[in-house]
């Protein structure tokens, strides 16, 4: 058997000390930009941590998330007194947790898979308690500044664009099939012949959405972690201006010609809501798919964006996947349905995404 | 801030003899350049390349999608039921309509097609020159020969829906074919008749067809006005041809004055 020397020295350092235990920590998805080798000291008290703001954390007890997805994408599985590298964030799933980032550095809870610390406020009744963990400390620079995902966001051009045609996907709702809708699309297009890219604007940080977009085609699959955030509950007007800019301008810098982009939740969520709305104002995108959970969300939603002189391309998401709800749907809302075979299809996509808007306002 | 090009747009079928269409339109004073797609129906796709290349700024793309349910045999400009409309005329209604709702001017316009698609192109061009300003017929898997002799649609013989002038030869064609568009596969008709008055591949059919159509032109004291050019190192691929043979340079070069 070979030995192969290393260069650790005999003798390490603080900071080198802090290097060998961060290889040996767990590092989640939310952190797979963050450069390590910054990191000089680990900052443990009387700081006030922000969002973003990246940790290492020691696992306390296993709760709702017994794995951790790693920089790969791998969810690898927790053990209690796993060493965990994950960022601070706010959390909204209405099907999971609240949270907020906290004020101080006393135990809090991983609070999704993909790495997100937080402290969590309300869970759904049929979720179990958060993981939690212990923050060891904020991983810092020499001058005690904190590494924060910001630092290693994607810089937005100076002169701002997109791609040729960009396809919002929308929903009524947590789960109600706009991951699903948007694979579907990348899908189709792919087939249909054109370079095909995705973004998530909104969210809780987690590779799953990317990986679904990267396996249907999309030749680039970006969420607001890129833009150095780890979800974005509780971001403000610039701030999701910024990602949206941002992954957009990136899109059509590596040469995207249609863009899918995801926005979380459902158009109840006030970031949502803000999103939708400003894209529209400012002809971010050529059109909206929105997903719907069942007819009554598909109508709501429907009457919702109609109010805010904005008519779907087509409704799709769960309600698609029922005949009679899509009927309802349909007849409801005035507007047609798009299956998920109905995007997958490269001729029926197309004729959706490209669907020419007076006639689309004049049928609604 | 953020930027918007040339809208491609869907347009459903007007009527029931007419196709779809995707379309981007520059003006009625413009001229129009009907683009058709391969059996892969990539309608979508073909106009919004031609729409964003910047040579075709201003002129009208018309895509028409014919759909395998109603114009199964559009190559030809044939169809399965008497009844039905031809693609040919399908296409001539949708220009007529677009003529009337003012997004096109009248007269003749330009044909580009790929594959299943230049096949209907040339047929076109060739029955009907009087509608056809210029033509451009890239990777055609086989063509309608000049030849009285031989029965619709291999040649203008017996069964051929009009009565053909010399007209034709005054089209100015260009053919395009890839140099490894060689691959003999199910898609490539070896009829015995189509092999042995045009060979067995695209890339022999194109050289054949170009050569009688200029010796028809030379017979006939013309001057040809067919060119054929060779796409360097691609083979029978819409998108690859425009990404790595600059198809959309040469269609320009073949359709725009």
């Amino acid at each position: 058997m070979e030995l192969f020397l290393t260069s650790q020295s005999l003798n390490p350092n603080r900071a080198e000390r802090l290097q060998n235990r961060l290889l040996q920590a767990k590092r989640a998805f939310t952190t797979r930009h963050v450069d390590c080798n910054q990191a000089e000291r680990l900052v443990r008290t009387g700081a006030t941590p922000k969002a973003g703001d990246v940790i290492l954390a020691r696992v306390t007890s296993i709760g709702q998330h017994p794995r951790i997805e790693n920089i790969h994408g791998r969810r690898g599985q927790l053990y209690v007194g796993d060493e965990i590298i994950v960022a601070y964030g706010n959390r909204y799933a209405p099907d999971q947790f609240e949270a907020f980032v906290p004020t101080d550095l006393d135990e809090c809870d991983l609070v999704a898979g993909g790495g997100v610390a937080s402290r969590m406020t309300r869970k759904h009744a049929s979720m179990k308690s958060p993981t939690k963990i212990e923050v060891i400390g904020l991983l810092a620079r020499q001058d005690g500044t904190a590494l924060n995902l910001a630092d290693f966001a994607i810089r937005s051009s100076a002169a701002a664009t997109r791609p040729q045609t960009v396809i919002f996907v929308v929903g009524s709702s947590m789960n109600a099939g706009k991951t699903t809708t948007a694979g579907g699309l990348v899908h189709g297009l792919t087939r249909a012949g054109f370079r095909v890219g995705a973004a998530k604007l909104t969210g809780t940080g987690s590779g799953g959405d990317l990986w679904t977009m990267r396996d249907a085609g999309a030749v680039e699959a970006l969420d607001f972690t890129d833009a150095g955030h780890a979800s974005t509950f509780g971001l403000k007007g610039e701030g999701l201006e910024k990602i949206a800019t941002t992954l957009l301008g990136k899109l059509a810098a590596v040469g995207v010609e249609v863009a899918i982009i995801e926005i979380a939740d459902g158009l109840l969520q006030s970031e949502t809501a803000e999103l939708v709305q400003t894209a529209n104002a400012k002809g971010w995108h050529d059109g909206i798919v929105f997903a719907a959970a069942d007819a009554m969300g598909a109508a709501f939603g429907a009457n919702w964006l109609a109010q805010r002189g904005i008519t779907p391309l087509a409704l799709s998401g769960l309600v698609s996947a029922s005949p009679l709800a899509a009927g309802e749907a349909a007849q409801s809302a005035g507007l047609p349905i798009a299956t998920l075979a109905d995007l997958r299809d490269p001729i029926a996509v197309t004729k959706i995404v490209f669907r020419d808007h007076a006639a689309l306002r004049e049928a609604a | 801030m953020l930027q918007s090009l040339r809208r491609v747009e869907f347009i459903p079928a007007p009527s029931p003899d007419t196709p779809d269409c995707f379309v981007s339109f520059a003006g009625p004073h413009a001229p129009t350049l009907v683009t058709i797609h391969g059996i892969s129906r990539n309608a979508a796709e073909m106009a919004t390349r031609f729409a964003l290349h910047a040579a075709f700024e201003e002129v009208n793309i018309i895509t028409p999608l014919f759909e395998r349910s109603h114009f199964g045999k559009y190559q030809l400009m044939q169809t399965r039921k008497a009844q039905k409309t031809n693609s040919g005329q399908a296409l001539f209604n949708l220009l007529q309509h677009f003529e009337a709702q003012g997004e096109i001017g009248a007269g003749k316009v330009m044909l580009f097609g790929f594959s299943g698609g230049a096949q209907m192109a040339h047929r076109l061009a060739m029955l009907y020159p009087e509608r056809v300003s210029r033509l451009c017929a890239a990777s055609a898997g086989w063509y309608l020969l000049p030849d009285r002799d031989l029965p619709y649609p291999y040649g203008l013989g017996e069964g051929c829906p009009v009565a053909v002038t010399d007209g034709f030869l005054d089209v100015p064609t260009t053919v395009l074919v890839g140099s490894r568009d060689t691959r003999i596969d199910a898609s490539v008709r070896q009829d015995p008749v189509i092999v042995q008055k045009q060979g067995r591949h695209r890339r022999q059919r194109a050289d054949t067809w170009v050569r009688l159509m200029t010796d028809q032109a030379l017979a006939r004291n013309q001057a040809p006005n067919v060119k054929l050019v060779t796409l360097e190192n691609v083979s029978h691929d819409f998108g690859l041809c425009v990404r790595e043979a600059n198809l959309l340079d040469h269609a320009a070069a073949a359709l725009l004055l």
